[in-house]
């Protein structure tokens, strides 16, 4: 079919309205034709303006206990590599099976970092040491940066990976966040490639480790909304 | 502890998603689950069809999140536009629809939650409003593709039009749509599609 021809199935196929072979034939177009994919994707912003039309409705909590629960079991698709340095990281973290064997890994990835980051050997044999303790729990961060909180017991350590510089005269700061729902202070720490930072306070109290960009010298409580947080399940 | 994830964009939630976080996902789905319930059961007339279209739709966005391309939708239109396909999918494959009352939006669902939500309402009458603006030939063609499922062709049967009439009537209605809905300054834009308008 000619670019003219599939260009006249736009408007139905953002309606969801052609039949199968013809879809497809769109589909592989826009592909490859620009004009095309953006009226398609312009039109799908109307059509999908629709569906509220419709009154929407309050779904059963048996579904949404269903859904949770299918997404438990499965993992999303791999994010390209450009887009994830830590996949693999998160991958191993995801399954959150085997803990030590998990932790080795993750200790001798890590500790291979450190070694280009310049970061003292104590440090390095203490993190080695303290990620290959079967006890300690592996949270990886969710948000803008790469890394993970590390927890035993009541002691946490937040571990980031190409952590970027802040502005100048900012810094990033740790939060704990309990059931109180009231962010703690943890720490205030600068970029660099790799960090290691000790959560001051109880770690194991904490519901969530939250990380926001402060004003120099830290805040008494967030002013901005955090850049990476990660749940302590 | 999904309210950890309030103050976050969708962008900014699809993005977590992506990388697998549950929390993310659970604040997805209570900010357009109630919408895209609504539209399943709009167009399946069926409890637990719409249950299972909601499932699979929600399923998919969990698994495909890392292929959302964000120059290409919001992520309410993403989601939305997979739950319709997923609707009309099974409208087709069980057979269903086509009572012959083609009053479309009028035979709404009777369980229908008076929306709690400001911004959901007001969507939901501004849409609708804009709907009931176009010509009825217009709103036929919309109305009979979008929440009832049929084809092109079907359409030119039921219509007794050729093709090309519904075709083109089909291009002028969603022209004319768009244009009502941006009079009434309508779009996906929620007050979840940028950072910082929640704290």
């Amino acid at each position: 079919m000619e670019h003219r021809e599939l260009q006249d199935l736009i408007p139905a196929h953002a309606l969801d309205a052609l039949d199968a072979d013809d879809a497809l034939l769109l589909e592989e177009h826009v592909v490859t034709c620009e004009t095309c994919r953006r009226d398609l994707d312009e039109l799908r912003e109307t059509t999908a303006l629709l569906a509220f039309a419709t009154p929407p409705i309050e779904p059963p909590a048996h579904l949404r206990a269903a859904i949770l629960d299918a997404v438990a079991e499965t993992l999303p698709e791999a994010i390209p590599p450009r887009r994830a340095r830590l996949a693999f990281l998160r991958g191993a973290l995801a399954g959150a099976l085997a803990g030590a064997a998990v932790a080795l890994v993750i200790g001798i990835t890590l500790h291979n970092q450190l070694s280009d980051a310049r970061s003292s050997r104590d440090a390095q044999a203490a993190l080695v040491s303290s990620l290959t303790d079967p006890t300690t729990r592996v949270q990886p961060l969710a948000g803008k940066l790469e890394g993970a909180v590390l927890r035993n017991g009541g002691s946490g350590k937040l571990v980031l990976v190409n952590l970027p510089s802040t502005a100048k005269g900012r810094t990033y700061e740790a939060w704990l966040i309990g059931a109180n729902k009231v962010p703690v202070p943890a720490g205030t720490f600068a970029g660099g490639k790799t960090q290691v930072v000790a959560l001051r306070g109880n770690a194991d109290k904490a519901k969530t480790v939250a990380i926001t960009v402060e004003p120099a010298g830290g805040s008494s409580k967030p002013t901005t909304t955090p850049v990476a947080s990660a749940s302590l399940a | 502890m999904a309210d950890t994830f309030l103050h976050l964009s969708d962008p900014g939630l699809i993005a977590l998603v992506a990388r697998g976080d549950r929390d993310a996902f659970a604040e997805l789905y209570d900010r357009y689950g109630k919408t895209a319930y609504g539209l399943a059961y709009r167009i399946t007339r069926d409890v637990q069809l719409a249950e299972e279209v909601v499932q699979e739709a929600f399923l998919t966005v969990w698994r495909q999140a890392s292929r959302f391309d964000g120059r290409r939708a919001k992520p309410s239109t993403w989601l939305l536009t997979i739950t319709h396909h997923k609707a009309v999918d099974v409208v087709r494959r069980e057979q269903l629809r086509r009572t012959e009352s083609a009053e479309g939006l009028e035979d709404a669902p009777d369980s229908t939650d008076v929306p709690r939500d400001a911004w959901l309402g007001l969507q939901h009458a501004q849409v609708r409003e804009a709907l009931a603006a176009l010509p009825d030939p217009q709103r036929e063609v919309i109305e009979l593709s979008y929440f009832e499922g049929y084809s092109q062709s079907e359409l030119a049967r039921r219509l007794g039009q050729p093709l090309g009439t519904i075709k083109s009537r089909t291009h002028t209605a969603l022209t004319r749509l768009r244009a009502q809905l941006e009079e009434r300054g309508i779009t996906t834009e929620n007050p979840w599609s940028t950072e910082s308008s929640r704290t």
